[in-house]
């Protein structure tokens, strides 16, 4: 039995389109026969990376990489550093090895950093990871770690996490989160619960955004309705000290599953902290889901949320936008949950959504979000190939006929009306994010069929020039090829 | 694909307009806490307005009938064009003002001819003294020899502000040197620009030109780096278009009541980003009967060029740093009316920036550009504050009501923000205290996106 890719479908809608509904995926996905590697993921980082983002979020813990620098600096260079995180920026340690160093080992070399970060930070903790070389060579991070232990005033923690293990970015997000939380449990001596209700928040991959700031205050607002507050909020910047209470509050939630999936679970085990099975909320129905998520796990009555007039407000502001775009179809090209969870909110509004931006390792990840979606009734279809063509054949409907596009940023495709939805700078979560996107969403479907002249928003395609290789023989010798390589123009 | 215009531009051909009489601003501005009147910080006098289009005319002279204290206006007019200052003052005194100036008037003038030609005009330009003594300047130009060309003009601040200034010394130019049998040529477009009252002006008058030319029309710059040539030229144009009516009106209905020369400003006035610069094409291509298709090719050529010089950076985190900050940040735009609108539109529908107030030095008086923001208002989801004149304790609270964090405007609003802590700037209009101009920079047209751009952008700091 093998996963086949389907192009025809017996909706003549769908015809066009290579189209599997969530449903089908998830039940290949289980079959293990979905054509997925262990260490491809949504981020395309390795492991090292994964354990390198969270272990550097933190103030007051030091993370030194044992190997060369330059998996620090560039992924550095691409991690975004909005406005909030001015108030904390990870600094880059590496012991820089060379060429010297992986011939004959560095351990001195680490040694000398280690304290050199102990005494010109003066951290709380340090944590030594190592990256490809350190692991190749089988440098003894340990032995240098218990020799200095007495010498420095922070703990060390030692995680290698080698990028050539072949897992990927979220196997070694998650490592770092079970190393930290077993270092919490060990400094705390007592773990009795905060009698209130709160929670602990883990947000999502990319911390520090803009919007993340204002989205927090809302959905704290929000949780406030029914009595419920944050204990910590697990982001860019987050103080040691408040990783040391995490084990006070009663449950753990998150706005990304797939990013809170791992340390909830892991701190289940250890604390016995239940947690939320929730995911972004996004929409009217999203946000209460979400509240009723943690509601229902804190076993507090969450109608005092639901009968709450702010409710009822929004609701009719729903109604609306259904009567205005009940039918449309409506063209999620967002990545990740996020894409399941605007997918959700258009559904919200009477729109027929389509993923645009699935794939076969997306599914793979995203499992369990896509599972209890299922629950809820939420079975959207996603479109695989053909993509581009398909929003371009849309081009000929006319504009209030035309799908409404959900992308982060709007690239080449003819003047459908696109939503761009930025997750760095728009605060699109619980009730006040309902009324950016609707106000986002009526500014599309009023420019349909117009020229788009906004920036950012659009952009060109590149071009370049076709090649004809005049091979004699395959591109490989000793391996046939039925297709002549050929570059596509 | 529809364009989107708001109204037609303002085209007049071959009908008289109606006199325009220059209505004084309301210069003594109260303020409401200390009621305290406030002169009003941004106007210059005509003076002024009319040493700044001196300044582009080659090889001027420039000669003010009235107290030397007058020259500090031309010190400063020819200064913002980046000129060496050439000037004379008739310096009159007390006795002149009892007895008459026209004798000191002479005098100077002699000194302004001598000891040698220069080849450019001679600019003979009254001040407020002059004029309120009613001193015989036609008289004594009566007797200036022919062959010097000399250009009168009046100055008198109390008579009108730097617009003005700016208008009758572009009267003054073509009255005196514009052929008046001129042969018309069909291809060939006057444009008067923002002269002086920007940083990036006539680097936005070459810019322009190039468009222009790619469509194969001929350019004359008026008050831009001229000769009296070009001034000669300007009848024989078949349309001038002026970027700002607040600069430059005046002298198109002058040249269409003399010589039937048609004029135009655009339905969203400069031609500020894509939508602007493309209705700007399409009205000016629909006034000279240039096929829509032409000028369509050259629009999309320049757009993806503007594309692709966007796309340059964009995977630089900075970059999308910088871009996450522009969407939706509260803007003020505090400028000439004209020019506010343009930044509006263009923030709001090109950057998705938010405006939230616009400060309107000028414009109350002009219906096109009302019902224009109206329906600009109208269209879009947004209704920012607008106040028309504002003084600088009412510009204050509207930053502050409206939670701005970011401006654009004069020197005046540098100061004005930073005093409120709002530390995103950018310069748009004059005056200019602050910035240093070497480099020639636009923002109108397709390069001005590209720079326009790149200087919001990197104001925020990180």
């Amino acid at each position: 039995m093998a996963f086949i890719d389907r192009s025809e479908s017996k909706n003549p809608a769908e015809k066009r389109m290579s189209v599997w509904y969530l449903s089908e995926l998830l039940q290949w996905s289980k079959l293990g026969l979905l054509p997925a590697r262990n260490n491809m993921d949504i981020e395309y980082y390795c492991s090292f990376l994964g354990a390198y983002e969270i272990a550097s979020c933190f103030q007051g813990v030091a993370t030194l990489v044992h190997g060369p620098s330059g998996c620090v600096e560039s992924f550095n260079s691409t991690r975004v550093y909005p406005g909030d995180s001015k108030r904390f920026k990870p600094k880059s340690l590496s012991t820089d090895m060379q060429l010297n160093d992986v011939i004959y080992g560095a351990s001195d070399k680490l040694s000398k950093a280690i304290l050199n970060v102990d005494e010109k930070l003066n951290p709380f903790l340090i944590l030594i990871l190592t990256n490809c070389c350190a692991d190749i060579i089988g440098e003894n991070i340990s032995a240098v770690a218990n020799k200095l232990s007495g010498r420095v005033k922070a703990d060390i923690i030692n995680i290698e996490t080698g990028g050539c293990s072949g897992y990927g970015f979220r196997k070694g997000a998650d490592r770092v989160f079970e190393i930290l939380f077993d270092h919490v449990a060990d400094k705390r001596n007592c773990l009795e619960k905060n009698p209130e209700p709160t929670i602990n928040l883990f947000t999502k991959r990319i911390s520090g955004r803009p919007a993340e700031v204002k989205e927090i205050e809302e959905l704290s607002r929000l949780l406030g309705k029914i009595g419920v507050k944050l204990n910590t909020v697990i982001r860019l910047g987050t103080h040691y000290d408040d990783l040391l209470r995490i084990p006070l509050a009663k449950v753990n939630a998150t706005l990304c599953y797939l990013f809170g999936d791992g340390p909830m679970q892991y701190l289940n085990k250890l604390f016995g902290q239940p947690y939320a099975k929730v995911t972004f909320p996004i929409g009217l129905r999203g946000t209460l889901d979400w509240i009723k998520g943690i509601a229902k796990i804190l076993e507090i009555d969450s109608n005092r949320l639901i009968n709450d007039p702010e409710v009822e407000l929004y609701h009719k502001k729903i109604e609306e936008a259904q009567r205005k775009y009940r039918g449309r179809e409506a063209f999620i090209w967002m990545p990740g949950e996020k894409g399941l969870a605007m997918a959700r909110f258009a559904a919200e509004l009477g729109m027929k959504p389509y993923l645009f931006s699935m794939s076969y390792f997306a599914v793979e990840e995203l499992r369990d979000t896509i599972d209890f979606l299922l629950e809820d009734g939420y079975d959207f279809p996603a479109v695989l190939t053909g993509k581009q063509d398909i929003m371009l054949a849309y081009n000929d409907r006319s504009p209030s006929e035309m799908p409404i596009l959900f992308m982060p940023k709007k690239f080449w495709t003819g003047e459908l009306p696109t939503t761009t939805v930025n997750f760095f700078a728009d605060p699109i979560l619980g009730f006040k994010g309902i009324d950016y996107l609707l106000t986002s969403i009526g500014k599309a479907a009023s420019t349909a069929g117009k020229k788009d002249y906004s920036l950012f928003n659009r952009f060109v395609e590149s071009r370049f020039d076709a090649v004809r290789w005049d091979m004699e023989g395959p591109a490989i010798k000793g391996l046939e090829t039925t297709t002549p390589f050929r570059r596509q123009p | 694909m529809s364009v989107r215009t708001l109204r037609p531009a303002t085209v007049r051909v071959g009908k008289q307009s109606e006199k325009r009489s220059y209505s004084p601003p309301q210069t003594l501005l109260v303020n409401k806490d200390t009621g305290v009147q406030i002169q009003n910080p941004y106007e210059r006098c005509s003076l002024y307005g009319a040493a700044l289009v001196a300044a582009e005319v080659y090889d001027s002279d420039f000669c003010v009938h009235g107290p030397q204290g007058c020259t500090s206006a031309i010190k400063e007019a020819f200064a913002v064009q980046g000129r060496e200052y050439d000037y004379h003052h008739s310096g009159m005194t007390q006795s002149d003002i009892i007895f008459g100036g026209e004798k000191c008037l002479i005098n100077a003038l002699t000194e302004a001819f001598s000891p040698y030609e220069k080849a450019g005009p001679k600019f003979m330009v009254t001040s407020c003294s002059s004029e309120i003594i009613g001193d015989n300047v036609d008289g004594v130009a009566a007797r200036v020899n022919e062959r010097l060309p000399l250009v009168k003009v009046t100055g008198g601040g109390f008579k009108g502000n730097q617009y003005s200034g700016i208008d009758n010394a572009l009267i003054g130019l073509i009255s005196k040197f514009a052929n008046p049998h001129p042969e018309r040529k069909s291809n060939m477009v006057n444009i008067i620009g923002s002269i002086g009252l920007s940083r990036q002006w006539r680097a936005d008058i070459y810019e322009l030109k190039r468009i222009l030319e790619n469509l194969g029309l001929e350019v004359n710059r008026v008050g831009c780096d001229s000769t009296i040539e070009d001034i000669k030229r300007t009848s024989m144009a078949s349309l001038t278009i002026i970027l700002m009516p607040e600069a430059g009106l005046t002298a198109a209905e002058y040249l269409q009541n003399r010589f039937g020369i048609p004029y135009l400003y655009s339905s969203l006035s400069l031609p500020l980003g894509l939508r602007g610069t493309e209705v700007w094409l399409n009205e000016i291509g629909d006034a000279l009967l240039i096929p829509r298709k032409r000028i369509l090719e050259m629009v999309d050529k320049e757009e993806e060029r503007v594309r692709g010089g966007l796309k340059v950076g964009l995977h630089q985190m900075i970059y999308m740093e910088k871009l996450s900050y522009l969407k939706g940040i509260p803007v003020s735009i505090i400028a000439e009316g004209s020019v506010a609108f343009s930044w509006a539109r263009f923030v709001y529908e090109e950057l998705e920036m938010k405006p939230v107030f616009l400060g309107m030095r000028t414009g109350h008086d002009n219906n096109q550009l009302t019902r224009a923001l109206e329906e600009w208002k109208r269209e879009s989801f947004i209704s920012p504050k607008v106040l028309f004149r504002p003084a600088t304790d009412e510009i204050k609270n509207a930053l502050r009501d409206t939670k701005t964090e970011f401006v654009m405007g004069s020197s005046i609003e540098a100061n004005l923000a930073k005093e409120m802590g709002i530390g995103n700037f950018l310069h748009i209009t004059n005056p200019n205290t602050h910035y240093v101009n070497i480099n020639s920079i636009p923002f109108l047209g397709y390069t001005g996106i590209l720079y326009a751009t790149e200087a919001i952008l990197n104001t925020f700091n990180n």
